[in-house]
C-alpha cells in the first residue's frame, strides 16, 4: 500500500488497508484543549489584581499555553498512533496510550475465529464509525477491538474477505 | 451564596503583599513545574521517534515537527524561569 510501510512487515506480506479511529473522535479533546486555553482570558483581571511581578505572569501564561499544547499533542498522538493494519497475512494492532507506553499485538488471518461490528448512538450512525470485534484463537491476543473505525461495515468485509482467502 | 463564601479568600489574596520571599517561592515553583513538563516533553519526543521509526504514514513528520515544537518550547521557558529564579 501507498505512504504506509510499517517496519516489523515479513517476507512476503502487503499491506492491504490501514486504519484509525474517525476524526470525529476528536472533537472532545479539541474543544477541551480550546476551552482549557480560554481560561486564563476569564480569570485575567483577578490575576491583574493580585499584582504579581510581570515575568511571573509572562512565564505563568506561557507554562499554561504549552501545557494545553502537550495535552493537544498527547491526545492528538494517541489518535494518530493508534493504528489498526489488515495484511494479507496478518491483523496488527498499534496502541498508544499516552506518552509512556504503546503495545503492539498481531495474530495470523488463520487463526481469526468470528469478527463483529457494532455502530451505536446517533453520533456514529450519523458520521459511520463504530468498533470491530475480532476474536482469534491467539492465547496472547484474544480479541482484537478496533475502536471508532470509519465504516466499520467495510472493513469486517475486508477482515472476512482476507481470512477466507487465506483458509481456502 | 458562593461569594459570600469565595469572597473573604479572594480579598485576602488581592490585599496579599507579594514580598520577597513569596514571590521566590513561587518563582521556584514555576521552575520546577517547567523542570517537569522538559522531562515529560523529551520522553514524548523520544517515543513520537521511536513510533516514526516504526509506522512511515502520511502526517508522521508533522506529528515529529509538532513534538519538537513541544520540547524547544519546554527548553525555552525552562531557561526563561531559570533567568528569573536566579
Amino acid at each position: 500500500m501507498q505512504n504506509f510501510e510499517f517496519s516489523l512487515h515479513e517476507q512476503g506480506e502487503e499491506i492491504l488497508m490501514y486504519f484509525r479511529g474517525h476524526f470525529a473522535t476528536n472533537i472532545p479533546w479539541i474543544l477541551g484543549v480550546i476551552l482549557f486555553s480560554l481560561l486564563p482570558l476569564g480569570i485575567w483581571p483577578f490575576l491583574r489584581a493580585l499584582g504579581l511581578p510581570s515575568d511571573i505572569v509572562i512565564l505563568s501564561l506561557s507554562l499554561w499555553y504549552l501545557f494545553a499544547f502537550g495535552v493537544g499533542l498527547g491526545f492528538f498522538s494517541h489518535w494518530f498512533f493508534n493504528i489498526y493494519i489488515l495484511t494479507n497475512k496478518r491483523i496488527i494492532d498499534i496502541d498508544y496510550d499516552g506518552f509512556l507506553f504503546h503495545k503492539i499485538s498481531s495474530a495470523p488471518l488463520t487463526e481469526v475465529q468470528d469478527i463483529s461490528h457494532d455502530v451505536h448512538g446517533p453520533i456514529e450512525l450519523l458520521l459511520d464509525f463504530g468498533d470491530v470485534y475480532i476474536q482469534t484463537a491467539s492465547e496472547s491476543v484474544g480479541e482484537f477491538d478496533f475502536k471508532h473505525v470509519p465504516n466499520p461495515e467495510m472493513v469486517h468485509r475486508k477482515i472476512s474477505e482476507a481470512v477466507d482467502k487465506v483458509k481456502k | 451564596m458562593i461569594f459570600q463564601i469565595v469572597g473573604p479568600f479572594a480579598n485576602l489574596l488581592i490585599d496579599f503583599d507579594w514580598r520577597l520571599e513569596e514571590v521566590f517561592l513561587i518563582k521556584i515553583a514555576l521552575f520546577s513545574f517547567t523542570l517537569l513538563y522538559f522531562f515529560f516533553a523529551a520522553i514524548s519526543f523520544r517515543h513520537v521517534l521511536i513510533l516514526n521509526k516504526m509506522v512511515r504514514a502520511r502526517g508522521v513528520g508533522f506529528v515529529k515537527i509538532l513534538a519538537f515544537l513541544n520540547l524547544a518550547g519546554a527548553l525555552l521557558l525552562l531557561i526563561s524561569s531559570l533567568g528569573i529564579l536566579i
